[in-house]
C-alpha cells in the first residue's frame, strides 16, 4: 500500500522535469531532436530574409469576396477619431468608415501628396488665407441619408468647440478664423495667418455627419454613442462591435469611388503576444503588426509561418530618444551632452537587446522623407573621446573617488523611465555601466506611465527616455521651440535663438524644397546641440497573409484594406 | 428574523459609505490622473497644449476640493447615476452589466468544481487521515496551489492551443470568431480552461477546510456514539459527521463571494474575457475614476449581501443558531 505513494510523486516530478526540459531545450537542440521540418535560414526566401514584400504582389485582377482578420494589440476606447487619438480608432476608421475632405495618397511613400478625398477639388487663395473647397456631390452617409457642406461645417464647428476632446488635432487649428459654406457643396476656411500644413491637418479630420448627434451638444458631444458605432461615407461601414471580441467592418456598397474588395475586415483584439502567436501558427490572422523582436526573429524556425505570411519591417515616423533636462546645472554645456552620447553604445543596443532590428537615428524627424539629410550623424560610441570632451569642459576627478566633478560638484545624476519594458531598462543598464567606467554615476528610476507624463510636464527629472512618433512632416514648433518649455512639449526644457529662428522659417515658408532644407538644417543644428539623443527608429514587424493580394507598403497610412483582396486560388503552407 | 435583516440591511449603509470614502480618496491622492493618460501612450508631439489639460481638468472637476468632488459622487449616486467613463464614453452601469455576467458566470462554474471536488477529497482525506491517500492528495493539492496561474495558462496556449503542438483548446474570447447567435457548445468549449485555471488552485482550501471541519465533528461524542451503537460507517459520516462539518464551508463560501464578483485579472487577461477583471485593471490604469467607483461599489454591495446569505444560511444549516429568538 505504501509503495504507491513515491510512484506517483515519480510521476508527479517526471512530469514537471519534462516540462522543464521542453522548455530549456535550445533551438538547436529541438530542432534536431523533433523538428526536422524546421526551415533553414538558407532555405529562406530574400523577401523573409530581409523583411520586403514581393513586388508582384500588388499585381492581378481583383477577386471580389471573403473576410480579412487584422489583430489589433489592444481595444480602442472609441472609433471616433475627432475626439480620441487612439492608435487602432484611428487606424480602422480614418479613410475607411470616415472620411476628410482631403487625403495623403497611400501610394506616394515617402511624400504622400494630398489628393481629394470628400472634396473633389480645392483652391487656394493667393494670399493663403483662404481655402475654397467643392465636395463631391451625390456622397451617401451609410445610413443612406445625402451628405452636405452642412455636415462638414458640423464637424468644424465641434473640432473648435472647446468643450469636445479634439485636443489633438485643434492644435493644427489654431489660426483657423472661420469655416463657411456659402452653398451646399463649398466650404471655405479662413485662416488668420497662412498655415504651411492646413492640408496636411484638414486631411486628419474626419467629417461626421451632423444628424448622427441630435441631443449631444457641447460636452455631451464627448459621450454620443457614435463614437462606438461611427457612420461615414467611406470604403468600409461599421457593423459591430463586441468588446474584447471583435469589431467589424463591411464594404459599403454605396460607395462613391471605387469599392473595396473584401466583404469584411473583423479586427480582433489579442493584446497577448502568446495566444497572437498561437492564432499566426494557426493562420488565423491576415495581418498582425504588432509582433515584437523576438516574435519577429523567431518565427522564422515556423514552417508554418513561413509557408503562410509574408514577413516585413517597415518605418513609421518615430524615434526613441534619451533627453537631458537642459536646465539642470548638469546639462547646460552642449559639450557634456554630446559627450554623454558618446557613450552610449548605440549599436549594441541594436544589435545585442534589439536583436538588429532597429535602425540607428541621426534625424528627429521622419527619417525615411526629405526632411532628415543623410550626411548628418549622430557621434558614434567612443569612450575615450568622450572623456576628453567632458575634462575640456571641465569635468576632472580632482577628488579621486572615481566620480568626476567640476566645482565641488560630482557627476551623478538620474535617469526617469517609464516602468514595463525590461529592454528599455536593459538598454539603460548597459549605459550606466559605460557611464561608470568614465566616471559618472547615473541612478535609475522607474515610473508609472500616467506619472511619468505628469513629470516630464513639470520638468521634474534629470535625464529621461521617451519616444516621439509623428507624421511625415510635423510642426516643430511644439517640440523644439523655446516657448513650449511651459505647456508646450518641449520636456527638456531646451532654449537655443537659432532654433527658434529656423523654426519661425520653417513655418513661414510654403516652398517644400526650401522648407526640406531648413528642416535638414534644423536637425543638424539640434544633433550638434544634442539636447538630445536620438536613439533608433524601431521599425513596425508585421506578418502578412500570404494569400492576400494588393498589397503595398504605407507605413504612414497603415495596409490600404480596400485595396487588398484574397486570391482564391492560395493554399496554405504552399508559399514560396 | 425580520428585524435582524432590516438591521443588516441598514448596517451596510455606513459601511458602504465608509468603503466608498476610502476608495475615493486612495485613488484620488494616488499620483497619476487621467489627464496624463488622456496624453496617450505613443506620444505624438504636444497631444495636449496647456489650455486642453485645463479644460479637460474642469470638465471632469479635478480641480475641486476632494470631499466635494466625493459629495457629487454621492448625491449622484442617489439616484443610481453611477456616471460615464471618461475614456470610452460610456456609462459605467452598463459596462458593469456586460462584464459583471461573464465573470460570475465563470466564477460560479470554477466554484462549483471546487466544491464538487474538494469536498468529497476533504472528507476522504478526514476520513482516512495520515493514510497514504491522505498525505498524496495533500501534495497535489499543495501542488496545484503552489503553481501560479499565468504560467499554467500560457503554457497551455502554448502547448495545447495548436499551433506547433497539440490543438486542443480555444486560446482567445469565450466564442469562435464565426459562432452565430447562441452557440452553446461553443460558449462552453471556451469556457473550459478559463475555469479549470481559475478553480484548480481553490481546490486546496476548500478541501482543506473541508478536512479540518470533519476532522473535528468526528473527535465529538456524538460520533463515537453513532459508532458505539453499530451504525455504519458510511451512516456515521454521511449522517452524523458530515452534516455537523459542513458550517466552517459555509463562512468559505462568503469568503469565495469577492473572487466570483471581482474576477481574476490574469486569467481573464490570458483568454481575452470581457470580465470584471480586465473592466477594474483597465480603469486603474486609465485612471478612470468613476468606472473605478462604480466597480468598488458593485462589489462591495454584492460582498456584503454575500455574507449577509451566508449568516442566514448558518441559521437554515444549524437550528442552534437563531437570530429571532435572541432578545
Amino acid at each position: 500500500m505504501n509503495r504507491r505513494f513515491p510512484i506517483a510523486l515519480l510521476a508527479l516530478l517526471a512530469f514537471l522535469a519534462s516540462g522543464c526540459l521542453v522548455r530549456g531545450q535550445s533551438q538547436e537542440e529541438r530542432r534536431t531532436a523533433s523538428e526536422p521540418a524546421t526551415v533553414e535560414p538558407a532555405d529562406l526566401d530574400p523577401h523573409w530574409r530581409e523583411g520586403t514584400l514581393p513586388a508582384d504582389i500588388e499585381e492581378g485582377t481583383p477577386v471580389p469576396g471573403g473576410t480579412i482578420t487584422v489583430r489589433t494589440n489592444g481595444e480602442p476606447p472609441s472609433l471616433d477619431y475627432l475626439i480620441d487619438s487612439d492608435f487602432w480608432g484611428h487606424r480602422l476608421t480614418m479613410h475607411n468608415v470616415n472620411e476628410a475632405l482631403v487625403r495623403p495618397d497611400p501610394r506616394d511613400h515617402p511624400n504622400y501628396r494630398i489628393e481629394p478625398e470628400l472634396a473633389a477639388s480645392w483652391e487656394v487663395s493667393p494670399d493663403r488665407l483662404t481655402y475654397t473647397f467643392h465636395l463631391r456631390r451625390g456622397v451617401q452617409w451609410h445610413d443612406g441619408r445625402p451628405f452636405s457642406a452642412k455636415d462638414v461645417l458640423f464637424t468644424y464647428e465641434r473640432l473648435l468647440d472647446p468643450a469636445v476632446r479634439s485636443m489633438h488635432l485643434r492644435q493644427g487649428f489654431a489660426d483657423l478664423e472661420s469655416v463657411t459654406a456659402p452653398d451646399d457643396f463649398t466650404v471655405v476656411l479662413k485662416y488668420r495667418q497662412p498655415y504651411v500644413w492646413a492640408l496636411e491637418r484638414i486631411a486628419d479630420v474626419p467629417i461626421v455627419p451632423a444628424h448622427a448627434f441630435a441631443g449631444h451638444e457641447g460636452a455631451k458631444f464627448n459621450a454620443a454613442p457614435f463614437h462606438r458605432a461611427p457612420i461615414g461615407t467611406g470604403p468600409f461601414r461599421f457593423v459591430s462591435w463586441k468588446e474584447h471580441e471583435a469589431i467589424t467592418l463591411e464594404r459599403w456598397d454605396g460607395y462613391w469611388g471605387r469599392k473595396a474588395y473584401v466583404d469584411r475586415v473583423v479586427y480582433r483584439p489579442i493584446p497577448e503576444p502568446n495566444v497572437a502567436q498561437q492564432l499566426l501558427l494557426r493562420g488565423e490572422i491576415d495581418v498582425d503588426i504588432n509582433l515584437s523582436s523576438e516574435q519577429y526573429v523567431k518565427l522564422s524556425q515556423e514552417p508554418k509561418v513561413v509557408g503562410a505570411y509574408h514577413r516585413i519591417k517597415y518605418f513609421e515616423s518615430s524615434f526613441a530618444w534619451i533627453g537631458w533636462n537642459t536646465q539642470r546645472p548638469l546639462f547646460r554645456d552642449a559639450r557634456v551632452r554630446r559627450a554623454l552620447g558618446m557613450l552610449f553604445d548605440r549599436e549594441k543596443v541594436r544589435t545585442a537587446l534589439y536583436m538588429g532590428l532597429p535602425q540607428s537615428a541621426n534625424c528627429v524627424f521622419y527619417h525615411l522623407g526629405p526632411l532628415c539629410d543623410p550626411a548628418t550623424k549622430v557621434a558614434d560610441f567612443d569612450p575615450a573621446a568622450a572623456e576628453a570632451l567632458l575634462a575640456e569642459a571641465g569635468w576632472r576627478d580632482t577628488d579621486r573617488d572615481g566620480v568626476l566633478d567640476k566645482d565641488g560638484m560630482p557627476f551623478r545624476f538620474v535617469i526617469t523611465i517609464p516602468s514595463g519594458n525590461p529592454v528599455n531598462e536593459a538598454m539603460v543598464l548597459l549605459f550606466k555601466q559605460a557611464l561608470y567606467r568614465a566616471g559618472i554615476e547615473m541612478e535609475l528610476q522607474k515610473i508609472e506611465w500616467s506619472v511619468y507624463a505628469a513629470r516630464m510636464r513639470e520638468h521634474e527629472f534629470d535625464a529621461c527616455m521617451l519616444q516621439w512618433s509623428g507624421d511625415v512632416e510635423d510642426d516643430p514648433y511644439q517640440i523644439w521651440h523655446s516657448s513650449q518649455v511651459d505647456g508646450g512639449s518641449n520636456y527638456i526644457a531646451y532654449q537655443n535663438p537659432a532654433v527658434d529662428r529656423l523654426i519661425e522659417q520653417i513655418r513661414g515658408t510654403f516652398d517644400a524644397e526650401e522648407r526640406h532644407a531648413l528642416f535638414r538644417r534644423l536637425n543638424q543644428t539640434i544633433v550638434d546641440e544634442a539636447p538630445l539623443l536620438p536613439v533608433f527608429h524601431m521599425p513596425r514587424r508585421t506578418m502578412i497573409h500570404r494569400r492576400l493580394r494588393g498589397v503595398y507598403l504605407s507605413p504612414m497610412t497603415f495596409f490600404q484594406v480596400r485595396d487588398l483582396w484574397i486570391d482564391p486560388s492560395f493554399a496554405a503552407g504552399r508559399g514560396s | 428574523m425580520a428585524t435582524y435583516l432590516a438591521r443588516r440591511l441598514l448596517l451596510m449603509i455606513p459601511t458602504l459609505l465608509g468603503i466608498t470614502l476610502v476608495t475615493f480618496v486612495i485613488i484620488h491622492l494616488a499620483p497619476g490622473d487621467p489627464v496624463s493618460i488622456a496624453m496617450g501612450g505613443e506620444l505624438r508631439a504636444g497631444s495636449m497644449s496647456a489650455e486642453a489639460i485645463e479644460h479637460f481638468r474642469k470638465e471632469m472637476h479635478l480641480d475641486d476640493p476632494m470631499l466635494v468632488q466625493y459629495g457629487r459622487w454621492v448625491f449622484s449616486l442617489l439616484t443610481l447615476d453611477f456616471g460615464t467613463s471618461w475614456r470610452t464614453g460610456r456609462t459605467v452601469l452598463e459596462q458593469i452589466g456586460e462584464a459583471l455576467p461573464v465573470t460570475m458566470g465563470l466564477g460560479g462554474a470554477a466554484l462549483f468544481f471546487v466544491y464538487l471536488l474538494g469536498l468529497p477529497l476533504g472528507i476522504l482525506s478526514a476520513v482516512k487521515q495520515g493514510s497514504l491517500r491522505d498525505r498524496a492528495t495533500t501534495l497535489v493539492l499543495f501542488v496545484l496551489y503552489s503553481l501560479p496561474s499565468f504560467w499554467v495558462g500560457t503554457l497551455a496556449i502554448l502547448y495545447l492551443g495548436g499551433g506547433k503542438y497539440w490543438d486542443v483548446i480555444p486560446v482567445q474570447g469565450l466564442r469562435s470568431p464565426d459562432a452565430q447567435g447562441l452557440a452553446i457548445l461553443d460558449l462552453l468549449w471556451h469556457a473550459i480552461t478559463p475555469v479549470v485555471l481559475l478553480a484548480y488552485a481553490s481546490l486546496a482550501s476548500v478541501s482543506r477546510y473541508m478536512r479540518t471541519g470533519m476532522l473535528e465533528v468526528i473527535r465529538q461524542d456524538y460520533v463515537r456514539t453513532a459508532r458505539a451503537k453499530g451504525l455504519s460507517e458510511r451512516a456515521v459520516v454521511y449522517k452524523h459527521a458530515l452534516r455537523n462539518s459542513l458550517i466552517p464551508i459555509l463562512s468559505h463560501v462568503g469568503l469565495m463571494v469577492p473572487f466570483l464578483i471581482g474576477g481574476s485579472v490574469i486569467v481573464e487577461r490570458l483568454f481575452g474575457i470581457p470580465g470584471m477583471g480586465q473592466l477594474m485593471f483597465q480603469a486603474i490604469l486609465t485612471r478612470d475614476y468613476s468606472l473605478i467607483m462604480g466597480i468598488s461599489t458593485v462589489t462591495a454591495v454584492l460582498t456584503m449581501l454575500g455574507i449577509l446569505a451566508t449568516d442566514v444560511l448558518y441559521a437554515v444549516v444549524d437550528p442552534r443558531i437563531s437570530y429571532g429568538g435572541r432578545k
